[in-house]
């Protein structure tokens, strides 16, 4: 099918005036299972066309894969690169791709998932309150191959697997939610026992919540908590971002922006993570990127279009959603790193203070600004009191500037994971990449309660 | 598209271990998105969606699988994995008439935006980007995601439905960012039309461009919100409330197994007196509505809240079996690749009696909130947020200053219940706004409006800095 898609868009790709051409097309297999029961499949194949001609460049994508289907595709791409000033080089590899680590094949084994899934339940099960929880447990296989016309073949099969639950909690006919999330490259990285647990003791725990009375207060956030504000932070390391006048991190490579204790990295072959490839949607070469180290803004992440933009050299963060989507400026793997303190010293580090177990707002739109990073998000979790954990609290939220909070963050966790990916709950907004973060104190974080006095 | 009898092999196989009902899904979309930032157009991009999704019910256990190998063996061997999930006693052979019944238009089409080249598009969304930069000097730049969606599906089903319909949306995205004394601010426009281009000679790109950009200069003006819990006067344009609050816990798949505040309280006191909500996919040109839904059912009009009473559900096929009540016709998925259920179409408080004179005049201290933007709902503890794009601060009965930056939360029983005073239909609007936003939930982002009258609510928790 490749080679065939190939050779007919090549054809029309000459006989229209393309000066060079790329073809992205995916291969892949889903299998859903619902928690507590039901089944979906899936079976994807569809191909991106990009072109450039006269300096400039276009796209169009296609699920139909007949020849006037392919054709339509092609004078679509040429229409497209007509309406746009510049155009973007299609690549020509001269570098080696890096090894990533090999895609666990027991993930395209539905036997091995159906299993896991039986843990799932039964784990579920052994908690008699969370008779109501319910998620899903997703295996994705995706072969995805880029062609183009300055030679380029390459190929990669990634598999990823994951598990989102809402933990439902019943008592005395009221219920309390948690958003639990496990996954990545490898199948036993979906740990049921421990998922369960965690999704336990949040939501069994939210009963009888008090109220917080407003102020500024030293938060504790547990890695997958922390893991939300990650991603929501991630979106200002696009260099597009930065170029269409986003304030955040404008003028400031090279310069602080946050705590001494802070390192960010994008890491494409962290298999603890979803995303590992050895190249992005244009088929240039990964490799791990630091962006923060020790609280120096190093890099961006960037386009084709944007390290141009910048002078800079071209890094491998173009990457599609799906081939449906355009592409745009995403991190693989986004990781705050994690620091040396086990859970229980963050408790005492912190002494007073909230712990904050619950956001229900968190990417940029939805409780984050997308252009200066302020933020409001509403927040549950725990008081903290002496370094214990104490009763639970609702009813509030937290804000602030997400740059602030880079600056603000004073002591970090050993103990890091990646959280859910808000394009991994069901109508997410689809964006490319996972997120993750250890468990961290932030100082100084504005919450609005109810006023101090009632 | 496959033929009649196609489709009937396809369903017969879906149905040969004994399933209760079959339906197949078929679709081929043409798509168009283009950003603008600034003047420059990046990444135009066209394509074509084609695929088909088959689904299954054994009793009230439902299964689904989807291709994009829109081919009769493609599906038939789709239908043969999806039947072996399940089995059951169900002898049903599927009978379809020979061709598929287009579905009555209630929303027609004017100018068809796949008949437009992307350049002429890229023209009328630089006009948007010209008038907000010409607006007031302090706007620096305007961002312009624009998107064109046009959907020919079919639904054939085991109940003989053989229909087809085609679905065409504009949607519109802008945000224009002011800046002064180092403070960026932004003001934005979403504004998503079941329409073509003729949405443009509707509402000039002039006007948007404008609408935005005042947006921005007001809130750059716009003092941090103040928090706490507080009186809330809701204005027109935020009807994102009615959808967050109550709208997904009146859903059939959330109320179903139990997991809604609403479950089992037909008939009850859940609002207070002044309030009735419909969900009415019917309103032609509405952004939520639909010809047919995507099990082929006709949409109603459904009145979920009569003056505070709890009166239905929207209510889908599975959930019509599991709960007993007629389907209303608001079964819903993005494409093929979602599984549809239940969801909102134009869900709408009904205007009352109260002017805005009024309402305002009544609140001493408390904040007039303009407009809003996304939110979320937990539709099993009734809590609900959703983001303040605009609002001001009302003292003594007058708007006074802006304030930005707030998040607004509460609890759905508790909220309902304290609708203190509901406004006049405004003279320009009917009940319902035509435009509208996509819903991101379980089968995908779907389009619907949300609109509400002025609303006094008596109490909400704002957080912000």
């Amino acid at each position: 099918m490749l080679n065939y898609i190939w050779e007919k868009v090549s054809y029309w790709a000459r006989e229209l005036g393309a000066d060079d051409w790329e073809l992205y097309y995916v291969d892949s297999a889903e299998t859903v299972l619902e928690l507590p029961s039901g089944e979906d499949y899936s079976v994807q194949k569809g191909a991106a066309f990009r072109c450039t001609r006269a300096g400039k460049t276009g796209t169009a994508y296609t699920e139909n894969f007949n020849s006037e289907a392919l054709e339509q595709m092609v004078r679509s791409a040429i229409d497209n690169s007509q309406v746009v000033e510049q155009g973007v080089e299609i690549y020509c590899s001269s570098q080696e791709y890096p090894r990533v680590p090999q895609g666990d094949e027991r993930i395209e084994d539905i036997r091995a998932v159906r299993a896991l899934h039986t843990r799932v339940n039964k784990e579920i099960a052994k908690y008699k309150v969370l008779s109501q929880t319910k998620g899903r447990l997703v295996a994705n296989s995706s072969t995805r191959s880029i062609l183009n016309s300055k030679g380029l073949h390459v190929s990669h099969k990634g598999n990823y697997a994951f598990c989102h639950m809402q933990v439902t909690a019943e008592r005395a006919g009221k219920l309390n939610t948690a958003n639990i999330y496990g996954g990545g490259s490898r199948l036993d990285q979906i740990d049921p026992e421990k998922l369960v647990k965690r999704g336990y003791d949040k939501a069994a725990n939210y009963f009888d919540a008090k109220k917080v009375p407003s102020g500024n207060y030293r938060i504790l956030l547990p890695q997958d908590t922390a893991s939300l504000i990650i991603q929501g932070l991630s979106v200002f390391f696009s260099a597009k971002l930065v170029l269409n006048g986003s304030p955040v991190f404008a003028g400031k490579l090279g310069k602080r922006v946050a705590s001494e204790a802070v390192s960010i990295s994008n890491d494409p072959f962290d298999e603890m993570g979803v995303y590992c490839a050895p190249f992005d949607s244009k088929g240039v070469p990964t490799r791990l990127q630091p962006l923060v180290e020790s609280g120096i803004l190093t890099g961006f992440l960037h386009s084709a279009a944007t390290s141009a933009g910048m002078d800079v050299e071209l890094t491998s963060n173009e990457e599609r959603f799906q081939y449906n989507y355009p592409a745009d400026i995403y991190p693989s793997n986004f990781k705050l790193h994690g620091g040396k303190k086990d859970f229980a010293e963050l408790l005492s580090e912190l002494g007073d203070g909230l712990y904050v177990t619950e956001l229900s707002a968190y990417f940029p739109g939805h409780g984050i600004n997308p252009i200066t990073g302020d933020y409001s998000i509403p927040a549950r979790g725990f008081a903290i009191r002496d370094g214990k954990v104490g009763s639970a609290i609702a009813d509030f939220s937290i804000a602030g500037n997400l740059y602030e909070f880079l600056g603000s963050i004073s002591a970090l966790g050993n103990d890091f994971e990646y959280g859910l990916p808000s394009s991994f709950y069901k109508g997410g907004p689809t964006w490319y990449g996972c997120y993750g973060s250890p468990s961290l104190i932030v100082n100084n974080i504005s919450v609005s309660g109810v006023s101090p006095d009632g | 598209m496959l033929s009649a009898t196609a489709y009937e092999r396809i369903l017969t196989a879906a149905l040969s271990t004994g399933a209760s009902y079959a339906e197949v899904f078929a679709e081929d979309t043409r798509k168009n998105t283009i950003q603008l930032n600034g003047r420059k157009a990046a990444s135009p991009m066209t394509g074509r969606d084609y695929g088909a999704s088959i689904r299954v019910f054994f009793g009230t256990d439902s299964f689904y699988a989807y291709t994009s190998d829109v081919t009769e063996d493609g599906l038939l061997e789709l239908a043969a994995k999806v039947a072996a999930l399940g089995n059951g006693s169900g002898r049903l052979r599927p009978s379809l008439p020979g061709e598929a019944k287009p579905a009555a238009k209630t929303n027609p089409i004017g100018i068809y935006p796949t008949a437009i080249i992307s350049a002429e598009k890229v023209d009328i969304l630089r006009a948007i980007t010209d008038a907000a930069l010409a607006y007031d000097a302090r706007i620096k730049t305007a961002n312009i995601n624009y998107i064109d969606l046009d959907q020919d599906f079919i639904i054939a089903n085991s109940d003989g439905v053989f229909a087809r319909d085609r679905r065409v949306y504009t949607r519109l995205r802008v945000n224009a960012m002011a800046e002064s004394s180092a403070r960026t601010r932004v003001g934005n426009v979403n504004r998503d039309l079941q329409m073509g281009l003729e949405r443009f000679e509707q509402e000039t790109p002039r006007q948007i461009g404008e609408k935005a950009a005042a947006s921005a200069i007001t809130l750059l003006n716009a003092r941090p919100c103040p928090t706490g819990e507080m009186t809330v006067v809701l204005g027109e344009d935020g009807g994102t409330f009615v959808h967050e609050a109550c709208g997904h816990a009146l859903e059939a798949c959330r109320v179903a197994d139990g997991g809604s505040i609403f479950s089992g309280k037909l008939g009850q006191q859940v609002a207070s007196a002044k309030v009735s909500v419909w969900d009415d996919g019917t309103i032609p040109s509405a952004f939520g509505s639909i010809d047919i839904d995507d099990e082929g059912i006709r949409p109603t009009r459904n009145l979920l809240i009569e003056n505070g009473i709890l009166r239905n559900y929207m209510v889908d096929r599975l959930g019509s079996l599991k709960l007993g009540l007629p389907p209303t016709g608001c079964c819903r998925k993005e494409s093929y690749r979602f599984c549809p259920t239940s969801r909102m179409t134009n869900t709408y408080i009904q205007p009352g009696q109260d002017t805005r004179e009024d309402i305002i005049g009544s609140v001493r201290h408390g904040l007039y909130v303009k407009s809003v933007g996304g939110g979320t709902a937990h539709v099993n503890t009734g809590g609900f947020d959703f983001v303040v794009d605009e609002a001001y601060v009302v003292e003594d009965g007058r708007i006074t200053y802006p304030v930005s930056g707030a998040t607004l939360s509460g609890n759905t029983l508790e909220v309902l219940h304290n609708i203190e005073m509901v406004g006049r239909q405004s003279g320009e609007r009917g009940p319902v706004d035509l435009g509208g936003s996509v819903c991101g939930a379980a089968s995908g982002n779907v389009p619907v409006t949300s609109t509400i009258p002025m609303l006094k609510i008596r109490k909400l928790s704002i957080g912000g800095r």
